[in-house]
């Protein structure tokens, strides 16, 4: 017989309570009035005793009926043999979840995962099932539940499995996606369950830093499964304090040689002082170390001079507990030298010139310095094969040769701008257009003339075709050309935008794999008024736009893809890593496998490109969550108990389902009231007689 | 009696109260004032008035204007002085009864309360007075005086007396000093003052009205009517006293306070019988359970007694002056 609330037994000790009663008499009854209290003083109510039992019987009956009370109460049930052996019931399937992002690289903390793990599958009976699960920014089942029809020995064989495969473990250095690993832990636990069985538990064992910068993302659109509970298992570092640092993107205006640098304190930290020195990949250091006062949970921002020297590729933070996310890669800026070639009649200092305004147009920035090669119209248009200028601006009449030339520039992929000239002819355009009735001719107009009908659409003018932005009504031709296209054999020309009469203005046309455009009007002052307005230096970007693109550091994060950026991709054909592995890179130039923060070298034949990739941000928050921010997801955590703990738990649920079967409560409360009845009889019984004395 | 014809209530009233028993042991007795009463009839008692009667008072020297009927020619014949014969006034008596019928009154052990027995010794007193020609008043008082009526002997009296008796109820606490120090200020003739209470209150209180009393010339009676429990104090069981004036409730273990109850209330019974030595008022403790006719009976005897020996020393002392 065992009982189900023990703690109701105590209610057996009130057992003395009707013989306390019994023997302590409370004897102040009633009142006596009386004339005057001025004579009496108060008195303590006093207790008498009474040395001897009076009514034995009834003094049984009382005590029986407390017992049956206290039995009652405590809900006794009789165990049956066959129930009792949980251990040998059908077993439980848990995943066990494991966090192996980067953060789990902090001192001490993946021993102390690898601890955990191993004490939860020690403690797992033979028929529970296992399966191991890791997550950084993608879930990865390492090993999986035993497939259904598989052997006994097999199945039994789970959580050795598990422990095997969890010895090849080890922390990545990608972010922590804690949503999506949680979600492929259900999905796994949700299609393994026996669907026969509804005391089977599904339990997540999430074994993680559970740190703030954890992506739970994966969650919002989940559904939570039924029945499946986490445990989280938190493992947390012997030292919280951890910052980090960032080198910020430059501004368009600063100084290339330095660095704005955030440095963010996590809030769990202890320290507030930070140094941050510049390392070269050999890991020596460059300078002096710079202090950072950052106080826990803030940032603070720095600016620091770059070092010149061309080995110099990270910057360190020194003086946090957490080495993993210290080092922040950076490759040197990469200043391109763009190259614009230019053929026409006017000089450089020329104010009623093209190139006065071009090379105005096109100025130094950070990541760029323009070179120009100016050449007179006689000159040919011979380029280096090997690096060919990046535009080609033409303001004079072309020999055919040169037309010939240009054409062979365009072909190649490149972009080419032909400004008509007073004394164009229309001979050049007609090879270059392959329209053999082209026809130019010069006009002055009497009033002036506008750009209407543009086609925002295409790339040159979609910058303006916001409707702010698309007002060129300002621009105003006083001199152009006409330009009588005739019959466009190849339909490859466009018109982007005509004249407000009707007359093409700016033209397109795709020759091989680049692109030659037209303006049929100069941007002089003397011509019209395009140079002058704010349209024109977006406008004759866009010939070096596609360069503009090619030439900026992205910063990337350990598992973006870097695409190599070189003048041709195929020009690049490997990557070395950081850990100096080479591997062959695709024919669409893209590297994806940055498994590791560091500085990364597209290798081609003819040049060599870095790239940095450094840790995500989010992984250097590290500040531990609470659990229960995984409720609001439906997320149903689940108590973080023992095998044993929750064998008694099951245990306890099976006593309470026989209990409610047998009910012997009822008897005994039963049994009390009979008691209780035949105690208030033989009371009764007792005090008539006694009542007969009094009076006689 | 004349008050029993006139109405039957009256009469029943007035057999509720006076008791018969007391009323055939005592007939033949008087009620005589100790002091000298100042009334408007002739009766038994002494006056300070000198007037016409047999009883002969004192010698005064003769001044021009007094009335030459009461010259003493006798005297002036034998010593050539003339000396006025004076004669004591006999008068009848002005009983003042005063009646506690407090609350606390109403405590009673035995078959009656305090209260009843008060009220048929004040019925009783009242109805022997008025018998014998005096006037008798009634003030029925708790912590103040409720009802009043004057001393009076006309018929109807004895009625009013025993309706107001009847009617009364007990009031709340007890206040005996305000009752009396009035009484002592709405009474200027010499009476006699019976007080028919408890004194379960503080002695110190009444200590100066009673002596005022006594200043005015007031013959005091104290009457102190106790039940046979409280003088005794014979409770067995632990109990919740609850007090009839005040409604205060305390809890009492008799056994254990019994010795130091009657060593208060023996002290305050000393010192009530001290104070009345002290200002001269006689003080007479009756119990619920005596017998009222055997203690108006030994009362009026000793009284009588008293009263003649007083009498009787005003004889000497006047015989004295002879």
């Amino acid at each position: 017989m065992s009982v189900l609330f023990p703690l109701y037994l105590f209610g057996l000790l009130a057992v003395g309570l009707p013989l306390a009663f019994h023997l302590l008499r409370k004897t102040p009854r009633g009142q006596q009035l009386f004339g005057s209290l001025m004579f009496l003083s108060p008195a303590r109510p006093r207790l008498t005793r009474r040395s001897r039992l009076d009514h034995l019987l009834l003094l049984l009956l009382r005590a029986l009926a407390v017992i049956c009370i206290a039995l009652a109460f405590a809900r006794p049930f009789q165990r049956i043999a066959a129930m009792m052996d949980l251990s040998r019931t059908a077993g439980n399937r848990v995943v066990i979840l494991v966090d192996t992002s980067a953060s789990m690289r902090r001192t001490g903390l993946w021993d102390k995962a690898r601890k955990e793990i191993d004490q939860r599958l020690d403690a797992l009976r033979p028929q529970d099932q296992v399966a191991l699960i890791s997550f950084d920014d993608t879930p990865e089942i390492i090993s999986s539940f035993p497939e259904k029809g598989a052997s006994s020995r097999k199945r039994t064989q789970s959580a050795g499995v598990a422990k095997q495969a969890m010895l090849g473990l080890s922390p990545s250095w990608r972010d922590s996606n804690l949503g999506a690993g949680l979600a492929a832990a259900a999905d796994l636990l949700d299609a393994a369950k026996d669907k026969d069985r509804t005391d089977e538990l599904l339990d997540i064992v999430l074994v993680s830093d559970f740190q703030e910068g954890s992506n739970l993302d994966a969650l919002q659109s989940y559904e939570w499964p039924k029945g499946v509970s986490v445990t989280v298992q938190l493992v947390d570092p012997e030292k919280p304090t951890n910052a980090t640092l960032r080198i910020l993107p430059a501004e368009d205006d600063a100084d290339p040689s330095s660095v704005r640098v955030r440095v963010s304190n996590d809030s769990d930290s202890q320290k507030e002082e930070f140094r941050l020195v510049w390392r070269t990949s050999s890991d020596a250091q460059v300078g002096e170390a710079t202090s950072v006062y950052a106080p826990p949970g803030q940032t603070r921002v720095v600016r620091l001079e770059r070092p010149p020297e061309a080995e110099v590729n990270r910057l360190t933070l020194l003086g946090d507990d957490a080495e993993f996310d210290n080092q922040f890669f950076a490759t040197a800026p990469l200043q391109r030298t763009l190259r614009v070639v230019y053929i026409g009649g006017d000089k450089a200092d020329d104010a009623n010139g093209l190139i006065y305004y071009l090379q105005r147009a096109f100025a130094d920035g950070p990541f760029r310095k323009i070179e120009f090669d100016l050449r007179a119209p006689s000159e040919p248009l011979v380029f280096d094969q090997e690096d060919p200028p990046d535009s080609v601006v033409i303001g004079a009449d072309l020999s055919d040769s040169q037309t010939a030339q240009l054409k062979a520039y365009i072909s190649s992929g490149e972009r080419a701008l032909v400004v008509l000239q007073e004394k164009s002819t229309a001979a050049s355009l007609r090879t270059l257009l392959e329209i053999p009735d082209l026809t130019v001719e010069n006009v002055v107009e009497r009033d002036y003339a506008m750009l209407g009908q543009i086609e925002f659409r295409h790339p040159l003018f979609a910058a303006f075709a916001d409707p702010r932005f698309s007002d060129f009504t300002n621009i105003r031709f006083w001199k152009r050309r006409r330009l009588t296209l005739g019959s466009d054999q190849t339909k490859s020309l466009k018109v982007l935008a005509k004249f407000d009469n009707g007359d093409p203005a700016i033209l397109e046309k795709s020759i091989g794999g680049g692109q030659l455009y037209l303006l049929a009007g100069g941007w002089s002052p003397s011509e019209s008024q395009l140079a002058l307005s704010t349209k024109f230096v977006p406008l004759v970007s866009w010939l070096l736009d596609r360069r503009e693109s090619e030439t900026t550091n992205p910063q990337l994060t350990v598992g973006d893809a870097a695409v190599a950026a070189m003048d041709n991709a195929s020009a690049a054909d490997r990557v070395e890593t950081p850990a100096g592995d080479s591997i062959a890179l695709g024919e669409d130039g893209r590297f994806a496998t940055t498994d590791e923060p560091g500085v990364y070298r597209f290798v081609g034949d003819k040049l060599t490109t870095t790239f940095a990739v450094n840790l995500n941000p989010r992984e250097s928050a590290t500040a531990a969550l609470d659990p229960g921010v995984l409720e609001p997801f439906g997320v149903r955590l689940g108590r973080n108990e023992s095998v044993a703990e929750k064998l008694d738990r099951q245990r306890q649920k099976q006593d309470t389902e026989l209990e409610f079967e047998q009910s012997y409560w009822r008897w005994f409360l039963a049994g009390a009231l009979l008691l209780l009845a035949a105690e208030s009889w033989l009371s009764g019984w007792y005090s008539r007689p006694v009542e007969q004395g009094l009076t006689t | 009696m004349p008050e029993s014809s006139d109405n039957s209530h009256a009469a029943t009233t007035k057999s509720l109260m006076i008791d018969q028993s007391a009323l055939m042991r005592i007939k033949n007795l008087e009620l005589r004032a100790k002091a000298v009463m100042e009334g408007f009839m002739s009766g038994l008692h002494r006056s300070p008035f000198h007037g016409f009667s047999v009883e002969f008072s004192e010698y005064r020297e003769y001044s021009p204007g007094d009335d030459l009927r009461y010259l003493d020619w006798r005297l002036y014949a034998r010593s050539d002085r003339y000396y006025i014969k004076r004669f004591e006034d006999e008068t009848n008596l002005r009983c003042h009864l005063l009646v506690d019928l407090s609350r606390s009154m109403d405590f009673g052990s035995g078959e009656i309360t305090k209260a009843d027995y008060v009220r048929t010794i004040a019925a009783t007193i009242s109805y022997f007075l008025i018998t014998q020609r005096d006037a008798v008043g009634l003030s029925i008082f708790d912590e103040e005086i409720r009802h009043v009526i004057p001393p009076r002997y006309r018929s109807g009296q004895l009625h009013r007396l025993l309706s107001a008796l009847e009617s009364s109820s007990g009031g709340a606490h007890t206040d005996l000093a305000a009752p009396l120090e009035q009484l002592a200020l709405t009474v200027s003739k010499r009476g006699m003052v019976v007080l028919l209470t408890d004194f379960l209150t503080p002695i110190e209180a009444i200590d100066r009205p009673l002596r005022q009393l006594r200043m005015h010339g007031h013959d005091v009676i104290l009457m102190r009517v106790l039940d046979r429990a409280e003088s005794t104090f014979e409770f067995d069981d632990p109990t919740m006293f609850l007090d009839l004036e005040n409604n205060r409730q305390l809890y009492v273990d008799p056994n254990a306070v019994r010795e130091t109850y009657l060593q208060r209330f023996n002290e305050h019974s000393d010192r009530l019988a001290d104070l009345a030595g002290a200002v001269g008022a006689d003080l007479i403790t009756l119990h619920t359970d005596d017998a009222v006719d055997v203690f108006l009976h030994e009362f009026l005897t000793t009284r009588q007694g008293k009263g003649r020996q007083v009498q009787r020393r005003g004889q000497m002392r006047s015989g004295g002056v002879q």
